[in-house]
């Protein structure tokens, strides 16, 4: 695995939970805060840091509604995201192969 | 990350995330219920009017149904909501079944009240061209959700629409056409809905402890 460039690795995905998040959203078209929150397993304010992360860099968006007078924030993956998480994907990939090679 | 198994884990782990997280797209069949039985009985409403000599009464009756149902339409997913129905999150794909739904219902609302306006197009042409458009959107939501009796309803609905432009041919069954089109929304739409309905049910009840049923309002 020495031939592979490990900066490949995007550092922003590459974290249990925000791995995870991403792995939500690339499974439906829009989640809401509960949704991402049972099944990534993670308490609201950890939640809350990555999401923000992940929205700072333009992998996600957040749009909040009101549903019988509750605020509710759903989560949706951009295409820059999707991108992002395909070449993670890949890159792992191409991680196992090499290894798979020596 | 430095070894094959570190990696491993890691896309076995986005793996099972992304397994878990899918809602199921799945068909609750209610709205399918809904419309057929008032199309149904606006129908049975349109033959008795006419055997009696009614004329812009049925228009007018059909505003009242059309109106009725969007008011039912939208109760239904409000009662939805409100009993927890509705999952935290949307399928992928569920858009688009959204939109094909829609897109059928403008075009259906365009031929059954503008269309007649016009002069040029035949009251008893409504439910042929009806037939068709219900054949196009069962067509592609069977295709969207991979379900074969969908898709099979809507090559039904295309045969259906070829059988009551074939009726309408023949002037003095074209009120009889109105029954036959009654007939193929109850064998159509409303027994698949209630089908559909059954299996969403049994669907929820095996998917609701991981929270991943989706329900889809068509």
């Amino acid at each position: 695995m020495n031939n592979f460039d490990y900066q490949q690795i995007d550092d922003l995905i590459h974290s249990r939970i925000r791995t995870a998040i991403m792995a939500v959203l690339v499974s439906v078209e829009e989640a809401d805060f509960t949704f991402l929150k049972e099944k990534v397993n993670a308490t609201d304010g950890n939640l809350s840091v990555h999401l923000r992360k992940l929205e700072e860099a333009g992998y996600i968006t957040v749009k909040k509604i009101f549903f019988e007078r509750k605020p509710v924030s759903r989560y949706k993956i951009t295409a820059k995201g999707h991108k992002a998480f395909e070449a993670y994907i890949e890159n792992l990939e191409q991680l196992l192969k090499n290894g798979k090679q020596k | 990350m430095n070894n094959t198994t570190e990696v491993k884990s890691e896309l076995e782990f986005i793996k099972s995330v992304m397994e878990k997280s899918r809602p199921m797209l799945v068909i609750n069949g209610w709205h399918f219920i809904m419309w057929g039985i008032l199309v149904f009985f606006g129908l049975l409403n349109t033959y008795l009017a006419i055997l009696s000599g009614a004329g812009a009464q049925i228009y007018y009756a059909w505003l009242i149904i059309v109106a009725f149902g969007w008011i039912c339409s939208f109760g239904i997913t409000w009662y939805q909501r409100k009993k927890g129905m509705v999952r935290t999150a949307k399928a992928v794909n569920e858009s688009l079944i959204q939109r094909v739904s829609t897109s059928c219902g403008i075009a259906m609302i365009i031929l059954g009240f503008v269309a007649p306006l016009s002069g040029t197009f035949s009251p008893y042409a409504i439910g042929p061209s009806m037939s068709a458009v219900l054949g196009v959107m069962y067509f592609m939501i069977g295709g969207i959700v991979k379900n074969k009796m969908i898709t099979n309803l809507g090559y039904a609905w295309w045969v259906g629409s070829a059988g009551l432009f074939a009726m309408t041919m023949d002037k003095s069954l074209r009120p009889e056409s109105l029954l036959a089109y009654a007939i193929l929304i109850v064998i159509l739409q409303v027994i698949p809905g209630f089908i559909l309905n059954k299996k969403f049910k049994q669907e929820l009840s095996k998917e609701l402890p991981s929270g991943n049923a989706q329900s889809i309002n068509a």
